[in-house]
């Protein structure tokens, strides 16, 4: 029942809620498994028996398929008879399971979904596949996604005014990554207009085959700066060396990203736009204010 | 741990002299230097244990490590000198807020206060920047890499100089404040949040009536001499500038001489008027018939800063409801399965205070999540809670408290606060820390406090599912109304 609220409360009752699930599902085939949220549907949480959740549990909560990370004052010698206390029970007779692997595959065509939710404005989402963090082109395609959104949101919120808000967000995971741009329009504005200004803009970055370099510093130092803030904390710092072991088998990855972050050419970001941001290879997710729907949304 | 090595080039920082006269400053960084590991004080080093006792900070006092320096006009300054990371958290505070002006000034201040220029520069220095404006004070921070912070504080500067509401957006940013107020009231939690205030309040508080960014047709009848009439106020003796990072405090004050010495001296008095919280409880239902949760927020009439039961409020709060282990997390969610989550929160102003409870549960579960709230709150205002338990509670408080200086970002939030309530660092060195708190002081906080029979309660639900059932908990008249205009009613 638990699960069901949390559903409830990240989706059907949220504003927007509904809108990520919806891309999601369509970037990815059925079978794909990003195709679902983690989570499931209430319906499949409906049919999950106690039985299902102790397999599950079994195939993969194993010793050999997970890792430990402590950031502290602590010594290694101190640290690690507690971790074999503790751990070391955990039986590990299961194999090892394996690892689910696809290749990486942009869309083949644009998908227009148009959605209703009860909300005060309208919403455009438009969302590309791109290759995951561990790919060479993960940075140059961020340097290029920044000035574009920046430019956006020039556009969109200070120009024309008819946003109150233009963001930019990429979902990394293990297979493959999601990039959206997501323009809050201003109540009764039209959603029409939104995505060919989006092209445009990703045209223009086509056209001049390279970002100017004060814009690739401005970006750079943002980058640099989020890292470094990334490993202030010793949750930030044992989160980006969890991730960096699971994503690259390096604990100290952080350090490797900051001269990737470093090494990206102006040429390479236009070049990661031109190959990624592709004007038939997006998801368009428009969501119009209806009453009657859910404040999540629903698919039209 | 081995220490890892950061490696900055060339960043290329926008704005760099930007602050008129002030004195030209080179931010071409090229530089190599070793990011220690971080410290965090005294943390036990059996972190991995299991024993029954918690490990961290609880016992904790505040810091004594914060150094302040005025300048000539009454700026205060205030540092926090820690040198683990190469990043520095800088924090104006205006002890000027919501309470202090009318309705909807306050927020239109704050969100023109930096003009579009500033905004962009700290953008690009790679700045993570926060305004927020509160019931007392308006506050703007910046966290940046620390060779960068003389740019920061020159935007700030700038800013105070000839705020952005100048730039002829004044329309334009109230159509923002317009649809941000909208939005805050379309979703279940803003307008839950938005309608217990004014029930915890008193509808004519300034607390419950000048929250939020006001109303259409406040935000309507404000005026550039409005905003003009506020940034008045805007005083040397009003402000602060708190610095946490690896500056030390002589090289703080001289930026801060450079950037603020022009500000007046003139002091401003400024005291709200406060009207008497109600004595009754009062639930109101605001209908909302697609609804597919309830939205519950539950408040008490709370402690004001510096009132000696709001550090036990703090803790009250944390073992009610700190992640899945807090009292009411175990019964809402674990036990019956109702919600998701529930969480609790001790807001403590300079003149009052409100304690919320917030879950969103199954519709037909909603009485019956209330029901659970109220016995625990009975129960815990009844019987002394165990040693252990306010001690793992008071320890989790730390963490998300004053007390918390794990980052400089996080240190910095001491520092607001002194500036915010205009606490010396005599006093605050006097106060007692959360691990101070006893059981029995637990106890009492909830006694005196969380009182059922005083509970303003406000729900967000489809009143066709929900009234009947509400009505039969007998907890206090129920009133039903609709959600606000264009909201999903």
């Amino acid at each position: 029942m638990s699960s069901k609220n949390e559903w409830r409360e990240r989706n059907d009752n949220r504003a927007y809620g509904n809108v990520s699930g919806v891309v999601w599902s369509t970037m990815f085939p059925d079978g794909h498994p990003y195709h679902r949220s983690p989570i499931g549907t209430p319906a499949e949480l409906d049919r999950a028996s106690i039985d299902s959740v102790r397999k599950f549990m079994a195939s993969y909560y194993l010793p050999q398929n997970a890792t430990l990370v402590i950031v502290g004052p602590v010594r290694s010698a101190e640290v690690r008879p507690l971790v074999e206390k503790y751990f070391g029970q955990i039986g590990n007779s299961a194999p090892r399971p394996n690892a689910v692997t696809t290749t990486f595959s942009p869309l083949a065509a644009t998908k227009q979904i148009k959605m209703l939710a009860n909300v005060p404005a309208p919403l455009v989402a438009v969302s590309w596949k791109v290759p995951p963090s561990t790919h060479p082109s993960w940075y140059p395609l961020q340097f290029g996604l920044r000035p574009l959104m920046w430019r956006l949101r020039y556009d969109f919120v200070d120009q024309a005014k008819v946003a109150t808000d233009v963001g930019l967000s990429c979902t990394d995971q293990r297979l493959a990554a999601v990039c959206t741009i997501e323009v809050s329009l201003r109540p009764k504005e039209s959603p029409d207009s939104v995505v060919s200004v989006i092209n445009q803009r990703i045209g223009s970055i086509q056209r001049e085959g390279k970002l100017d370099w004060k814009t690739l510093s401005e970006v750079r130092t943002q980058f640099l700066s989020s890292t470094i803030f990334g490993v202030e904390s010793l949750s930030r710092r044992a989160n980006a060396m969890q991730t960096g072991l699971d994503r690259f088998n390096n604990a100290n990855q952080t350090e490797v990203n900051m001269k990737r972050i470093d090494a990206v050419t102006p040429e390479q970001a236009a070049d990661a736009v031109e190959q990624y941001l592709g004007e038939q290879e997006k998801v368009v997710v428009t969501v119009v204010p209806d009453k009657n729907a859910p404040i999540g949304g629903k698919i039209q | 741990m081995k220490p890892m090595r950061v490696v900055f080039l060339s960043l290329v920082v926008a704005g760099a002299n930007a602050c008129g006269s002030a004195p030209p400053v080179a931010f071409s960084v090229t530089d190599r230097r070793v990011l220690p590991p971080i410290s965090v004080g005294a943390t036990s080093t059996t972190a991995l244990d299991v024993a029954p006792e918690p490990l961290v900070l609880a016992e904790q006092k505040h810091s004594s490590d914060v150094k302040e320096a005025r300048l000539p006009n009454g700026l205060r300054i205030l540092v926090l000198e820690r040198t683990a990371m190469p990043t520095e958290s800088v924090a104006l505070v205006i002890r000027q807020g919501s309470v202090h002006a009318k309705q909807g000034v306050a927020a239109l201040y704050g969100s023109t206060l930096l003009g579009r220029e500033e905004r962009e520069q700290l953008f690009y220095l790679g700045a993570d920047r926060e305004q927020d404006v509160g019931s007392d004070a308006i506050t703007v921070r910046a966290h940046a890499l620390a060779p960068l912070t003389r740019s920061v504080i020159a935007a700030f500067a700038r800013s105070l100089k000839r705020p952005g509401f100048y730039e002829g957006d004044l329309d334009d940013a109230k159509k923002q404040q317009r649809n941000e107020l909208q939005e805050s009231l379309e979703s279940p939690t803003g307008a839950a949040g938005s309608q217990l205030r004014q029930a915890v309040f008193g509808a004519a508080s300034p607390y419950a009536t000048r929250t939020l960014g006001g109303t259409t047709a406040s935000i309507d009848a404000i005026r550039e001499e409005d905003l003009a009439t506020f940034h008045a106020g805007v005083t040397g003796p009003n402000t602060t500038l708190a610095f946490a990072g690896p500056l030390p405090l002589a090289e703080c004050v001289r930026i801060a001489g450079a950037y603020f010495s022009s500000l007046s001296a003139a002091k401003v008095p400024r005291a709200p008027t406060m009207t008497a919280p109600p004595t009754t409880s009062q639930i109101t239902i605001l209908d909302r018939p697609t609804a597919s949760q309830s939205n519950i927020a539950i408040g008490f009439s709370g402690a004001a800063e510096g009132d000696e039961r709001a550090r036990s409020l703090e803790v009250v709060a944390s073992m009610l409801a700190r992640g899945l282990s807090g009292r009411l997390a175990l019964k809402v969610r674990q036990e019956h399965g109702f919600s998701y989550g529930v969480s609790a929160d001790n807001a403590n102003y300079r003149e009052a205070g409100i304690f919320t409870i917030e879950s969103s549960v199954e519709s037909s579960k909603t009485a019956e999540s209330i029901a659970s709230i109220a016995t625990e709150l009975r129960t815990l205002g009844t019987s002394v809670p165990a040693k252990t338990e306010t001690t793992r509670a008071a320890t989790a408080a730390a963490g998300e408290s004053v007390q918390d200086q794990q980052t400089n970002e996080r240190a910095l939030n001491a520092l607001v606060y002194l500036g915010t309530y205009d606490i010396s660092l005599a006093e605050f060195e006097r106060r007692p820390g959360l691990g101070s708190i006893t059981p029995e002081m637990v106890q009492r906080g909830v006694s005196q406090t969380l009182d059922m029979s005083k509970a303003q309660i406000v729900i967000v639900g489809d009143a066709a599912k929900i009234e009947k059932s509400v009505r039969d908990l007998n907890l206090g008249p129920v009133k039903v109304v609709k959600m606000p205009a264009g909201s999903g009613s």
